[in-house]
């Protein structure tokens, strides 16, 4: 692996785990605060206990045997994912708020635009003809109700 | 013989026999393209089955899980991209048969094995899912505890990432499924005063996040280097020869695979692994083996389809999901108001037979469509994914909304499609997390109450018939996977010379 991987590694590793850990006393905290019960009559947050402990202990395995190098996968086309998630969370918000029209037409360029189409003609024709036809399938053959 | 007659009338009615004929076309279709795999593409169709009566839902839903197997094999085979994990290893001699212009001829000898391969495992289903079913009306929570706990251990342990991620991802699978009310004593969970999370989270927006956005992203990301393809396959229909060759292959695979499909946690990726393993092994000519070997085509092709109609049997006859395209049709049946289980067959018999049934019809229809249509599916290859990942990601994000016209439900999808991005990033599979997720409340639920029922005593467990059982596969796996790493060595000790 090369240097930049390493020091990668290095800091995502722990943070993983640690993340791993902090779910899993979460979850034993609030097995706790739900009601264990006992063995022989399990109450509610048995279950979500007993998980966390597995969680904070697969934490400490992670940390301490896995060694695979597998967290350094993060390069520049992160920023195309980030473009994904930001249009996805503007449909969202368009479509709850606006129209699903303007939703649509946002989603479906900035989509294309991260898995790098660059003709602005060919992503204006598939967010009208993409927009035009969700529209028909779902708002008037299958009848859904828009959130407005 | 009529429950058979029950069934062919359910699947002979002309709705049906659309609806299997879209699904094997529409699972053909999205199999070709990279990106969105069968459990994805049954997740992103589940609102579209709402509609319709349940058997017509599942029998949809299953033509595109064993058409989506077959579709695969036409990017393994021209691209050496597998379209599905099942058709990864289909990649070694499917690709360099393609490269000696006998690409048409793999396709074809694929489409035959998927042919015979589902059509050996149906029958298998046919006599075997009833008496599994009779067998599990007498199972109680203890066995279901220990046959949902191997489910999920089994598929962490098969997931890429090797067991300890598939166990780290399955307990977090586990512990968003206890979300919502808890179903012993009502009491709230992790609801945080969120209304929407007072029935648990909708199990459609979690397979449609990871399956759906999780896999569209990585597809609009991988689309910017996306290789061109080559279209040349030459002729399709396999001469007597290579006919004769096939059929050795064909037989084993169907054994294979209906086994394999058959166990929690197995599936079509690993049968077609173990199939090609075999036919290596059996082969006289080893060497031939990545280099365009007929035999290593057959025998996969074969094996995948075979364990993709055997998985049924755990589904219908127990209740218990063997892999993630199982658990998204568990989720469908469950929307439908049906519960999959050994009832299932006494309280849906027009279901339980119909699905049967219907699936002959389908791999009718697969080897049909294949053989004279493989110039159109092969045209598809050449669609950019930049244009066809978002629409489909549109579908997706709007589908998840129309299930209960929810923005919640959409916010929830995209963040397990975060997560799912996320987790392959990081090497983490997440097929354990959306079984766990399935599992989870039936393995909670039956383990309280063998507890209950046996005043906290976990001999109820170790006691148990079916424990003994697993135990004793468990062993035998062990001892047979030992005896092939001896026989593996002592191998590459004799081609080694001293």
């Amino acid at each position: 692996m090369s240097s930049a991987g390493d020091a990668r590694q290095r800091v995502l590793k722990p943070v993983g785990a640690a993340v791993l850990a902090l779910l899993g006393v979460g979850a034993i905290l609030s097995g706790v605060a739900f009601g264990a019960g006992s063995v022989d009559s399990p109450g509610p947050g048995m279950w979500p206990a007993v998980l966390g402990g597995a969680l904070v202990l697969s934490a400490v395995a992670f940390l301490v045997l896995n060694r695979d190098g597998k967290e350094g996968a993060f390069g520049r086309e992160v920023w195309n994912a980030l473009i994904v998630v930001g249009s996805i969370v503007a449909f969202v918000l368009l479509f709850e708020h606006v129209s699903f029209l303007l939703a649509s037409v946002v989603l479906l360029a900035g989509c294309q635009v991260a898995a790098g189409a660059t003709r602005w003609l060919t992503i204006a024709i598939t967010c009208v003809v993409g927009t035009g036809a969700a529209w028909l399938l779902f708002f008037v053959v299958l009848g859904v109700t828009t959130p407005l | 013989m009529d429950d058979f007659l029950l069934g062919l009338a359910t699947a002979l009615t002309w709705q049906n026999l659309l609806v299997v004929f879209v699904g094997v076309l529409v699972g053909n279709l999205i199999g070709v393209l990279p990106g969105l795999g069968s459990a994805g593409t049954i997740a992103l169709l589940l609102p579209i089955t709402f509609a319709m009566p349940p058997e017509s839902a599942i029998i949809m839903l299953a033509g595109i899980y064993y058409g989506s197997a077959y579709g695969g094999t036409i990017t393994s085979v021209l691209l050496k991209i597998p379209g599905e994990a099942t058709t990864i290893v289909t990649t070694f001699d499917g690709y360099q048969m393609a490269r000696k212009g006998q690409g048409g001829v793999a396709l074809g000898i694929s489409a035959i094995g998927s042919f015979v391969g589902g059509t050996i495992a149906i029958v298998g289903l046919l006599f075997l899912a009833a008496p599994i079913a009779e067998l599990a009306l007498g199972f109680g929570p203890a066995e279901y505890t220990l046959l949902a706990l191997t489910g999920i251990v089994l598929v962490a342990y098969l997931a890429n990432g090797g067991l300890l991620r598939g166990l780290v991802v399955a307990a977090l699978g586990l512990l968003l499924a206890t979300i919502g009310t808890d179903p012993i004593t009502g009491t709230a969970r992790f609801t945080f005063g969120i209304p929407e999370l007072g029935g648990g989270i909708e199990f459609a927006a979690v397979a449609m996040g990871l399956f759906g956005i999780g896999e569209l992203m990585h597809t609009i990301e991988e689309s910017r280097r996306n290789p061109a393809a080559s279209l040349e396959y030459g002729r399709v229909l396999p001469n007597r020869t290579e006919l004769r060759r096939s059929t050795a292959p064909f037989a084993r695979g169907s054994v294979i695979g209906f086994l394999l499909g058959v166990l929690p946690g197995g599936g079509a990726t690993i049968a077609s692994m173990a199939s090609y393993g075999v036919e290596k092994r059996v082969s006289r000519t080893p060497g031939e083996f990545g280099r365009g070997a007929i035999e290593g085509v057959a025998g996969p092709e074969t094996a995948n389809n075979a364990a993709a109609n055997s998985s049924f049997i755990p589904l219908l006859s127990l209740g218990i999901p063997a892999n993630t395209t199982m658990a998204v049709i568990f989720g469908a049946l469950m929307i439908q108001g049906i519960t999959p289980g050994p009832q299932l067959i006494q309280t849906n018999p027009e279901l339980f037979w119909g699905v049967i049934v219907s699936m002959f019809i389908g791999n009718i229809v697969l080897l049909a469509l294949n053989i004279p249509l493989i110039h159109v599916f092969t045209r598809l290859l050449s669609a950019p994914m930049r244009l066809l990942g978002p629409l489909t990601l549109l579908v997706t994000l709007v589908g998840v909304y129309s299930i209960n016209s929810s923005i919640f439900d959409v916010w929830v999808a995209l963040a397990f499609g975060v997560l799912g991005y996320v987790m392959k990033k990081f090497g983490f599979e997440v097929a354990p997390l959306a079984l766990a997720f399935v599992l989870g409340p039936l393995l909670e639920s039956n383990l309280r109450r063998a507890l209950l029922q046996s005043d906290g005593a976990f001999s109820i467990f170790v006691t148990n018939p079916v424990f003994l059982v697993l135990v004793g596969g468990a062993v035998a796996w062990a001892v047979l996977g030992w005896r092939g790493r001896r026989r593996a060595v002592a191998r590459e000790e004799v081609d080694v010379p001293s």
